[in-house]
């Protein structure tokens, strides 16, 4: 899945093209035609008493995206978001999106964050906590359900609030949940986002997700995984200062039915549920506090069941930096091993024309 | 063929009849009320900010995404000052008669001549806009402009209305002209001279040097008392008002736009205040008032908190009335 380098090319095309526009006299009129080009840079420091850990105390530099974002022609816009790693450089998400089609239907093709429940359509550096949930990580792995395929959506019509329905076909090559890309089989993914205004800068958004795709790679016996999600996000904002004051309730929740086969090809399905709950408080123009709980089933039938719950502090001097800090205390179920305490810290900076994040 | 011709053009009208009002969603009050003023009965307007909002922060909420999703025509302020939220809602709405280029997307900003246009694009400067100041809907001038501009968009997506938003422009242009500088002037010199005299810079040593054909009476006259008065300002957000009204902005709170005051920054400028006797601070509502009311609290001048918007405080529900409040709260503060 990752492809390590193989974009280097294109990106050196990339820069090149830039450089030569820029050198031009006409580069004023070539480079309005150039795409918002933007990079993020995330850095981060952590420490931590978990004995299996090889560095337990660490300070690096995470990586970053390279996010080029233009309209096509008047039919089609385009984003490709380039993350980079220490290691490893892979598209996070190239899509094409379509902007006129009747009747109010949008057509997405390529690789993109898919929208099982909200957590997974966010990129990281947007995201309000450091450590991301486990309830959301064990089921889909690093990088979420993050895939590519089809995705065509439309506005329930004749309703006087907001529903979009989503259908995705997917091609199934996720790291954990759903891993059935060399197979004949797809997966298939359903959404329905629904949106409420409550008064009073008060908003709730409601969502109801379902996947179904292979999670193994033979056909003898092949087996599926089911997974329904649910999420929930409340927003309040103060009337009069609402860069000030603000309060985001967020939780999703994971049920997965997964197939798994014996030695003997007897086909069992194991069922696990995750979820978490996040509250964040922005209490002053620039700061916010967060405090996260997440309990993580079995969703791959390791035996482990995981508690934990974190609480963190972040300012932001600008729209464009961030400095986050965050304490965890992570809780294994079943096996009675000592709690892990970390400390996180990370800084994020944007440079570049960023376009703005989804409500 | 006459016949056939005549049919055509009663269907078109039966058709356009039965259609309804437009239905125009504005970025803000201001264009809220500009849209009302040139459609009249013709058009049912929304507006989707609110006037104590934050202008470059309003929420993209997919509820918005529904309500762009059924208009016929959207009006954005320009200038940038939609940036970070009127991209994602119009991809969102699904709607291409209302996408940048299409006949229902109307650019109020069209014509406007920007101040403060930046040297260079560096966020290093804080939140800067590469096309200049977009904060021109607190000049009553500019709003000439952006009546015309709607005016355009009206008769592009309603020719068969055209009379009647031609009409309307031409009242609500003398409407706004005789509450800035009345009736006197506005007779004596015509609207187009008064408008292309109000854009030069000669208006206001035409007024001190008594050049006018008639005398200048409305908002300028009201403003007249603090010809000349400096003022010390939250955010970049009344430069076309001050400029307008004859004060000088010598200092912002902010010590770069969109970047929060530093206690230092506040100490320089407490001592600025003090030493060149600034007498007010302005506040727009979108911004927490504590900070200029403090300063004015530890130098004894007056702090005010004014509407940059229409809607921006509760009694001000039109756009005069946001000129009517803004002058009276000026001259009652510089008064005392």
């Amino acid at each position: 899945m990752i492809m390590q380098y193989r974009i280097l090319p294109f990106l050196c095309f990339l820069i090149f093209c830039f450089a030569i526009s820029k050198g031009r006299a006409e580069a004023l009129s070539i480079s309005k035609m150039n795409p918002a080009i933007a990079a993020v840079g995330e850095f981060g420091a952590s420490t931590s008493d978990d004995p299996a850990l090889e560095h337990p105390h660490e300070i690096l530099f995470h990586g970053g995206d390279l996010d080029l974002y233009a309209s096509v022609d008047p039919y089609f816009k385009a984003e490709l978001v380039i993350a980079f790693s220490d290691k490893e450089v892979d598209f996070e998400e190239a899509y094409l999106e379509s902007m006129a089609l009747p009747a109010g239907l949008k057509v997405r093709l390529g690789k993109f964050k898919t929208p099982f429940g909200k957590w997974n359509t966010v990129h990281g550096h947007a995201l309000p906590v450091i450590t991301m949930p486990l309830s959301w990580e064990r089921l889909f792995g690093d990088g979420g359900l993050n895939e590519s395929g089809v995705a065509i959506s439309e506005l329930v019509p004749f309703m006087p609030t907001y529903h979009e329905i989503i259908g995705l076909v997917l091609n199934g090559n996720n790291t954990t949940a759903f891993n059935g890309a060399k197979t004949r089989d797809l997966l298939y993914m359903g959404h329905l986002k629904n949106f409420f205004e409550l008064g009073g800068y008060r908003t709730l958004e409601a969502g109801l997700s379902c996947a179904r795709g292979r999670n193994n790679q033979t056909d003898d016996p092949a087996l599926y995984s089911l997974i329904a999600g649910a999420n929930l996000i409340f927003q309040w904002k103060h009337f009069m200062l609402p860069m000030e004051r603000a309060l985001t309730l967020w939780s999703e929740v994971y049920h997965s039915r997964r197939e798994t086969a014996d030695s003997s090809h007897a086909v069992t399905t194991h069922a696990s549920t995750g979820f978490f709950v996040l509250g964040k408080l922005l209490f002053a123009k620039r700061w916010y506090a967060t405090c996260l709980y997440d309990y993580s089933g079995d969703p791959l039938e390791t035996g482990e069941n995981f508690n934990s719950i974190s609480a963190g502090i972040a300012f932001q001097p600008s729209e464009f930096s961030e400095f986050k800090l965050e304490y965890r205390r992570l809780t294994e179920d079943s096996h009675g091993i000592n709690p892990i305490n970390e400390f996180k810290a990370m800084a994020i900076f944007t440079i570049g024309a960023h376009g703005p994040h989804a409500f | 063929m006459n016949c056939s011709k005549q049919f055509l053009i009663a269907a078109v009208s039966c058709f356009t009849a039965w259609a309804g009002p437009l239905k125009v969603i504005a970025t803000f009050p201001d264009l809220k009320w500009a849209a009302e003023q040139i459609g009249g009965a013709e058009v049912k307007v929304e507006a989707l900010g609110r006037g104590n909002q934050d202008p470059h922060h309003v929420d993209a909420k997919p509820s918005f995404m529904l309500m762009l999703n059924k208009c016929d025509i959207f009006i954005q302020n320009g200038l940038e000052q939609e940036i970070g939220w009127v991209p994602p809602l119009l991809e969102g709405a699904r709607n291409p008669k209302i996408l940048k280029g299409a006949a229902g997307f109307i650019d109020a900003s069209e014509g406007i001549r920007p101040k403060e246009i930046p040297l260079s694009a560096d966020r290093g400067l804080g939140d800067v806009h590469p096309s200049g100041n977009p904060h021109y809907l607190i000049d009553p001038v500019c709003m000439l402009t952006v009546l015309e501009n709607i005016h355009e968009g009206f008769v592009r997506n309603r020719p068969d209305k055209q009379a009647y938003f031609d009409e309307n422009l031409k009242a609500s242009k003398t409407d706004l002209l005789v509450k800035l500088i009345g009736m006197p002037l506005l007779k004596a010199l015509g609207p187009d001279s008064v408008r292309a005299l109000l854009f030069s810079d000669e208006f206001a040593a035409m007024i001190k040097e008594n050049r006018l054909p008639a005398p200048v009476e409305g908002w300028i006259k009201k403003a007249q008392p603090f010809n000349g008065v400096t003022v010390i300002c939250y955010h970049q957000s009344w430069k076309y008002f001050t400029d307008r009204f004859g004060m000088t902005i010598v200092g912002y709170l902010e010590p770069k736009p969109g970047i929060p005051p530093s206690p230092a920054h506040l100490l320089q400028m407490k001592n600025k205040i003090l030493d060149e006797s600034i007498p007010l601070i302005i506040t727009d509502t979108y911004h927490n008032p504590k900070t200029g009311n403090k300063l004015a609290e530890m130098t004894k001048v007056k702090a005010l908190w004014l509407p940059n918007l229409v809607g921006g405080v509760k009694e001000v529900t039109t756009y005069p009335g946001l000129f009517e409040y803004n002058l009276g709260k000026i001259l009652d503060a510089l008064s005392k």
